[in-house]
């Protein structure tokens, strides 16, 4: 059996450096991925964080707006009363109140 | 001499070995074909894996998040406008592995400044034990952690735990109940919807506002103070619907920390009461709606009525013939009874029967209470019944059987979840043109009648007084007239009627300013008064002009139809 042995040389020399370069490729993948996957738990765990605070945030304001406390703080800084029936009045209300004080 | 030689033969010896591995016959064929295949399995495998790890599996990630976030997950609960009405808080305990700690004695010291609270003989006691794990202090703040961070001490730790929080605390109390330490749900809301919530993510909405919730509890604060009753209840209902606004029972208690007294009981749902005049309304609509007694009809009240050993009276009668529109708005006894006998046993026990009066209601809270029907129904039954005694349901029962009698007569079941009523049809219980007549009846109590002191001008509220005198528990007959509940059931707008409003006081006191008087027009009026002036607004229902005459047409009744002017709209 006759073996070309160039032929062997050059055939390897190209598998040794194309897994050279796959090495390479890889270990830059690998590194870009590590580095992504980094991020993404970084990032997800701030989003967590964010929706934790947020949740808090939700509750404190349930807290302020409780009405008890609302109505309380009226009371000693507004004085605001609740609207009387005879403050709301419809549009077709003021048309017939004008034109009755217009006809008198 | 050895290498001299050696060195020309190691060429000759290289290439013999080169020649040798050139023979393939050398290597067996089977045990090279074995190694290839070996090898390709391998890497068949290594592949199948790494497709298995890239493509298919890609949550193998989100375990490690999963953590924290489960503490949070037991949905919230909101109001009809998503106001938050329990939520979840993440809080830290605090705790401690005593064989870690340096100086136990100091640590307590430290902490006991930190925290008033511990007792620093119990905190020594603790962090000198022998166990492997004490708990020393259960959620606490963010700030406070943070302090106990500083003090720098060893064999101190904290485990994150979530807390039910209820913003509004007592507000909502009897309707969305309360949780364990552990988050499970045990009243009202919180238990029944138990699964919902752990595994919903997005809150759960119920129909209540709660601007209106604290109306109705604010009010009905005041007039429990003012007329020293004992308990009070109060409901607003969309009447078209069937959706809860408000629900309150009073004393009631912080879900926070619950106690197991009666504040936890119900009266909306799970007390039954005996409702006096209230079932007035029932009876007329029941005789209106069997057409064996019009408005244009009229009844002797002059006299007592004997039924065996029973005289039923009028209280503040007026003691000569009524009509039946004066029947209701006088609320006379003797009037109502003689319009329940036209219809008889039999249609009353079918007509309270389809109301739903006779069983328990089905409502999204547990606690339901079961009403009292008598088993045998005779006709001194049907009598007493037709004005309220004898029979005993829920409040809840009332007011939505009082909403089906002014929407039209359509009966739904009551709701506490937004839009849950929105694809039921709901039962036709009485003609609209009953419905009608009833609302005018409602509205002439209102403005003429026994309930003036409930009328918010501008709404046209229509409604009913009641008055229920409290049996004796001990003795089972009827107690002093001044043990009483009073109630007054008010809807509004008449003419096209949105909302409806329950108000009981239990063992109202008359005051100088009722004159005494502790009736549910007297009592309970005002206070339905304050509830429809201030939650109408938020609710959207606008003010009518009541003397504008389309008004007046849709609320005329006359009087006395057999006399000729007396008539009042």
């Amino acid at each position: 059996m006759q073996i070309n042995y160039p032929l062997l040389r050059r055939s390897s020399l190209f598998a040794l450096i194309v897994s050279f370069l796959l090495g390479i490729g890889l270990y830059h993948l690998k590194h870009k991925v590590a580095t992504l996957e980094k991020d993404l738990r970084y990032t997800r765990s701030r989003i967590l964080e964010i929706k934790e605070s947020l949740h808090i945030l939700r509750a404190e304001w349930g807290f302020l707006n409780n009405p008890h406390r609302l109505q309380k703080l009226n009371e000693q800084y507004l004085h605001l009363k609740p609207v009387n029936a005879k403050q709301i009045s419809s549009l077709d209300g003021m048309n017939d109140e004008r034109m009755q004080r217009g006809k008198k | 001499m050895y290498q001299a030689a050696a060195l020309p033969n190691s060429s000759s010896r290289l290439q013999a070995f080169l020649q040798k591995r050139q023979q393939p016959s050398e290597v067996p064929m089977p045990r090279f074909t074995l190694v290839v295949v070996l090898f390709m399995v391998a890497f068949a495998a290594i592949g199948f894996r790494l497709f298995w790890v890239m493509v298919l599996s890609h949550n193998s990630n989100n375990t490690a998040h999963k953590g924290v976030y489960s503490l949070l997950e037991r949905a919230d609960i909101v109001d009809r406008n998503g106001e938050v009405i329990a939520t979840n808080l993440i809080t830290f305990s605090l705790y401690a592995r005593p064989h870690q700690l340096i100086d136990g004695e100091k640590a307590a010291e430290k902490l006991s400044k930190l925290f008033p609270d511990l007792n620093k003989q119990v905190l020594q006691k603790k962090l000198s034990s022998k166990k492997p794990f004490v708990w020393l202090k259960r959620n606490l703040t963010p700030r406070q952690q943070e302090r106990i961070n500083a003090l720098g001490l060893v064999g101190i730790h904290f485990q994150k735990e979530q807390k039910r929080i209820y913003p509004h605390e007592k507000l909502m109390a009897h309707v969305v109940g309360y949780t364990s330490v552990d988050g499970v749900g045990l009243s009202g809301i919180e238990r029944k919807f138990q699964d919902v919530l752990q595994e919903k993510k997005d809150p759960l909405r119920l129909s209540l506002d709660l601007r209106v919730q604290h109306i109705v509890r604010d009010a009905l604060i005041k007039g429990m103070q003012e007329f020293r009753a004992k308990k009070a209840s109060g409901m607003v209902m969309d009447v078209n619907t069937g959706e809860m606004i408000a629900m309150v029972s009073l004393p009631d208690f912080d879900p926070h920390k619950p106690s197991n007294n009666d504040a936890i009981f119900n009266t909306n749902t799970l007390g039954v009461y005996e409702m006096g005049s209230i079932f007035k309304i029932f009876t007329f609509a029941m005789a209106l709606d069997s057409k064996k007694v019009t408005l244009d009809q009229g009844f002797d009240a002059s006299q007592p009525m004997s039924f065996g050993k029973f005289t039923i009276k009028d209280y503040q009668g007026k003691n000569r013939w009524l009509s039946v529109p004066e029947v209701f708005m006088y609320s006379s006894n003797i009037g109502t009874v003689k319009m329940a006998m036209k219809v008889g046993t039999e249609g009353q026990k079918k007509f309270f029967d389809r109301l739903g009066f006779l069983k328990p209601l089905k409502t999204e809270i547990g606690e339901n209470g079961v009403p009292m029907a008598p088993r045998e129904w005779h006709d001194i039954n049907t009598a007493t019944i037709s004005y309220g005694y004898g029979m005993a349901v829920s409040p809840l029962q009332v007011i939505n059987g009082v909403a089906a009698m002014v929407n039209g007569g359509i009966l739904r079941s009551p709701t506490l979840l937004l839009g849950n009523n929105s694809h039921k049809e709901g039962t036709r219980v009485i003609s609209e043109a009953t419905s009608e007549k009833l609302r005018r009846l409602l509205h002439l109590t209102v403005k003429h009648g026994s309930g003036t002191k409930g009328n918010a001008p501008g709404y046209l509220v229509g409604g009913k007084t009641g008055s229920a005198n409290k049996k004796d528990d001990h003795s089972n007959s009827y107690v002093a007239r001044d043990k009483h509940r009073a109630i007054f059931v008010a809807a509004f707008p008449m003419h096209d009627p949105k909302y409806i409003s329950f108000v009981m006081l239990d063992e109202p006191h008359g005051t100088s300013k009722t004159c005494g008087f502790s009736t549910g027009g007297w009592t309970s009026g005002p206070i339905t008064k304050e509830i429809i002036e201030k939650a109408a607004p938020l609710l959207g229902v606008l003010p009518v002009d009541e003397s504008s005459p389309k008004i007046q047409a849709a609320m005329r009744l006359n009087l006395s139809p057999e006399g000729s002017a007396h008539a009042l709209r």
